[in-house]
């Protein structure tokens, strides 16, 4: 079953400049592929994304759109908009969709609350989220 | 009869004198008046040049070309190249252009104002005002870069802005080098790429 949560209540303006920084960049241009690597943090105005690597997927054919379909962060991956933050192992982000699919024991916590699934559905454009997959609510009951 | 016999050798005479006379005006300005130009092929080195190039070894437009072990091909061209005295193996360039055409296709092309050849140690250095250039959409400028010429491995030392195929790019590092028949190009020392989907043409549901 899944759970509806709001996510930061922002509304994120998804054509806002994404930044990515990271300690190193490696495009295999046979390949056409790009991998940011080492400590990488996307920024889109309100969200950060941070995780260990960063690969770059390129819209149309191979690098010359310029266009970004996506990118797929791997390692230790926390999503942080607004006050809340999911962390999870691998997560996907559609710059065009406005959307991040987080996946592998994912934990969002919101303020004492903290819910983890297997999958969590964010709209960046709505501020919305939906965990799926053994959705589980843990409950921070003694002061932190 | 005889003063008209005297008449007639007499014209004969004075012709025998004026007509030659005629024939030599005309054939000098045949010679004298004829047009001068493109007679003689100028040369290409002035007097001034040539002692130059003698005195100082410096060469014009060079250019140099080599194949590196993994199969990418170089060319340097240069506007001047003065031998460096203290090193036979060192030729100093300025305005040079290199053209890497890397093994497996695409390409990388440098620019710069001032370079050294080093046969010896069978690399070429660039610097000031580099560009970096390559056919998979970078362009990108830094400080100092070191090309090999036995080998497929440019590297920047120094701090590399520019373009990249999304957007722009800073690092703090560059290196671009053959891995097998691959060809990967590497930014380290911190890295930072700026993507605006904004200015892309966002297609049909762009707003």
């Amino acid at each position: 079953q899944g759970a509806e949560v709001g996510f930061g209540g922002l509304r994120q303006d998804t054509s806002l400049p994404v930044e990515v920084a990271s300690d190193s960049l490696n495009v295999d241009q046979t390949a056409g592929t790009a991998v940011f690597q080492g400590n990488v943090l996307i920024t889109q105005g309100e969200m950060k994304l941070s995780a260990s690597s960063v690969e770059v997927f390129y819209a149309g054919a191979g690098t010359q759109s310029g266009r970004i379909a996506r990118m797929v962060a791997e390692g230790n991956v926390t999503l942080v908009n607004g006050h809340e933050a999911a962390e999870a192992q691998r997560a996907v982000y559609d710059i065009d969709a406005g959307s991040v699919v987080m996946t592998g024991d994912v934990i969002l916590t919101q303020g004492t609350t903290a819910l983890s699934g297997e999958t969590l559905t964010i709209d960046l454009g709505t501020g919305t989220g939906q965990m799926e997959g053994r959705v589980r609510t843990i409950f921070e009951t003694g002061d932190r | 009869m005889a003063a008209r016999d005297n008449r007639h050798s007499r014209i004969v005479a004075w012709l025998k004198i004026v007509l030659p006379l005629i024939a030599l005006g005309i054939l000098s300005t045949l010679f004298l008046l004829s047009d001068r130009r493109g007679r003689e092929v100028d040369l290409p080195y002035s007097e001034v040049q040539l002692d130059r190039i003698l005195r100082e070894r410096r060469v014009q437009n060079p250019d140099y070309a080599s194949l590196t072990r993994d199969g990418s091909a170089i060319t340097v061209t240069a506007s001047e190249a003065v031998p460096d005295p203290a090193d036979p193996d060192r030729t100093d360039v300025s305005d040079l252009t290199a053209t890497l055409d890397l093994a497996g296709g695409g390409r990388v092309d440098l620019s710069a104002r001032r370079g050294t050849l080093d046969t010896g140690r069978s690399e070429l250095l660039l610097e000031g005002d580099i560009r970096i250039v390559t056919t998979s959409g970078y362009d990108l400028r830094t400080e100092a870069l070191r090309a090999a010429l036995d080998l497929t491995r440019v590297v920047a030392d120094t701090a590399v802005t520019g373009q990249a195929p999304a957007g722009t790019l800073a690092a703090g590092s560059m290196e671009l080098r053959k891995d097998g028949d691959r060809n990967l190009l590497r930014f380290a020392d911190g890295v930072k790429l700026v993507y605006r989907p904004d200015t892309l043409s966002a297609g049909p549901d762009g707003e």
